[in-house]
């Protein structure tokens, strides 16, 4: 069994942003763009939904002045024109299986819970049936994840979930950061 | 009764429930099954689903007012922003209480001889917002961030406090 300390493969935190005009942006978008479900990527579960963007195609204030918050609180680039953010919505049931996001990005990201809430969970990379810890948090809070190094998976607390995620720049360096 | 805002047209109520839950519980419908396209004069695109009112919203309500209990709640989504159209509410259901769970929302209230705007009020999430005489005063709106998610419960119709075939408060910020 690995031991891990949290830190090291999640951080949580408070969100001091007002969440409205972002989430009312993206339910908007949700509706008027294409999404990925289970059959483009597996990794999805049924009744999930996933769209993504480059940073540099989202051009609501909002949203950009919401990763510039989170930017420069940890000193991470989250709006490069490398930079994706993405939306992920979970269903009634869905629950997320153990992997490591290897196509997704190379560096790290950012979730932040939107509606409803959610429990990451870290398992152990020998035997992806054992939960190592776990880290719960909802609509005021978001994680940075080290999603790219640890499997990972969660589930929805509530039935529903939505979340947006952003990416790291994938050409930073994270080692110092999850130090 | 505490009031955010109030006016001789309008009043509006703090929502003193967890919004996050109520959108949760809004959007678990949404994805439960698919929703009615809207069918009135008021509005062309809009789309609704009937649901049994939220515990702790219909608690909060019925602080306010009674209900109608042969109603349900509708969740109502404006997924293109669109406008509400000028209209007066109908008497069958008594006043609408209408909770907005995502995006703001401007409402105007009309000359109801001349239709010219005479007022608007501008409210979004945390607030229930019920219109006085809202049968006989035309009113319209528009979404100001391009979406829209609203619970719209309603007010008895027998002895309706938000109109004047009922008990008409005129002032709720004078009331218990």
């Amino acid at each position: 069994m690995q031991n891990i300390k949290t830190h090291h493969w999640c951080q949580k935190y408070n969100l001091d942003y007002n969440l409205e005009e972002v989430i009312a942006f993206f339910r908007e978008k949700m509706e008027l763009t294409p999404f990925m479900s289970h059959k483009d990527y597996a990794v999805l579960a049924k009744k999930s939904r996933y769209w993504d963007w480059l940073t540099g195609d989202i051009q609501n204030p909002h949203i950009i002045n919401l990763l510039n918050h989170i930017a420069e609180k940890h000193h991470l680039p989250l709006n490069t024109k490398n930079t994706k953010i993405a939306l992920w919505e979970y269903g009634e049931g869905d629950e997320l299986e153990p992997h490591i996001d290897v196509n997704i990005s190379l560096s790290s990201a950012i979730v932040i819970a939107l509606v409803g809430s959610f429990e990451t969970r870290l398992f152990d990379s020998e035997d992806t049936s054992k939960i190592v810890d776990q880290v719960i948090y909802g609509p005021g809070e978001y994680i940075i994840l080290n999603n790219t190094a640890y499997y990972h998976g969660g589930r929805p607390l509530d039935g529903y979930r939505l979340a947006a995620v952003a990416f790291v720049d994938p050409s930073f360096d994270m080692t110092n950061f999850w130090s | 009764m505490e009031v955010i805002a109030e006016k001789n047209w309008m009043v509006a109520f703090p929502l003193k429930v967890d919004i996050h839950e109520l959108i949760v519980w809004a959007r678990r419908i949404q994805c439960g099954s698919q929703g009615t396209i809207s069918n009135s004069p008021e509005h062309k695109t809009g789309l609704w689903w009937f649901a049994e009112t939220h515990p702790l919203l219909k608690k909060r309500l019925e602080e306010i007012t009674p209900l109608n209990l042969e109603w349900q709640s509708s969740i109502w989504e404006w997924q293109d922003g669109s406008p509400l159209l000028k209209h007066s509410d109908g008497l069958g259901r008594g006043a609408s209480l209408v909770a907005v769970l995502i995006g703001k929302f401007e409402i105007f209230s009309h000359c109801p001889e001349t239709g010219e705007i005479l007022d608007s009020y501008v409210y979004g999430p945390g607030q229930i917002v019920a219109l006085k005489n809202g049968h006989k005063k035309p009113h319209s709106g528009r979404c100001l961030q391009g979406y829209r998610l609203a619970v719209c419960t309603y007010a008895t119709n027998i002895d309706d406090p938000f109109r004047d075939y009922g008990r008409l408060k005129t002032s709720w910020a004078d009331c218990d």
